[in-house]
């Protein structure tokens, strides 16, 4: 909600910014996360889109291309371990997508190790 | 939880309220674009670029810290 001119308007934030010339500083967070996944990690990627599918059936989660899970601004990679059954996952999101990227990592606690 | 800062971080503000947290082993290095602060007991890299910041935190607890330091540093909408 903008105040400008006497109006109060309500506005997208980024159209908002603009409008009051402000410079949006932009925060990122990224973490890594070892989870207990056997299999290949585009297999384990496979998984986290069954398990986020599972838990959220309005929005589906879309497969991974390249690799990356995006949703919004969250993006999820994989690597292999040096054991089978362990995966590190990367999840780097911006703070506006924060609940959506805590939600990921909540539905996710049966496979973090 | 405010979603939308503006501004740059104001360094000096941010190590103060940091080793009010108890985080006292933050090492700070300049960048050509910015500063990187180093915690290296807590495995954890603030990389802090103009009107940007990127925090790499592995442990959520310290992550949720440090976002709401990083929030008490910039004004928000």
């Amino acid at each position: 909600l903008v105040m400008k001119d006497n109006v109060l308007r309500l506005m997208e934030p980024e159209k908002a910014f603009g409008e009051l010339g402000l410079n949006r500083h932009a925060i990122r967070f990224t973490s890594c996360l070892q989870l207990r996944l056997p299999g290949s990690a585009s297999r384990a990627m496979d998984q986290i889109q069954l398990i986020l599918n599972s838990q959220n059936t309005n929005y589906p989660v879309k497969p991974s291309e390249e690799g990356v899970l995006n949703l919004e601004s969250v993006s999820i990679k994989m690597e292999s371990t040096d054991k089978e059954d362990r995966k590190s996952m990367m999840i780097s999101w911006a703070l506006q997508d924060e609940d959506l990227a805590t939600w990921i990592m909540s539905s996710l606690r049966q496979v973090i190790v | 939880l405010p979603r939308h800062p503006w501004g740059s971080v104001d360094t000096t503000q941010l190590l103060h309220l940091l080793s009010q947290h108890g985080l006292l082993d933050a090492r700070v290095e300049d960048t050509p674009r910015g500063v990187v602060i180093h915690l290296p007991r807590e495995d954890t890299v603030i990389q802090l670029e103009g009107s940007n910041t990127h925090v790499y935190c592995h442990d959520e607890a310290l992550r949720r810290t440090l976002r709401d330091i990083l929030l008490q540093c910039l004004p928000c909408l």
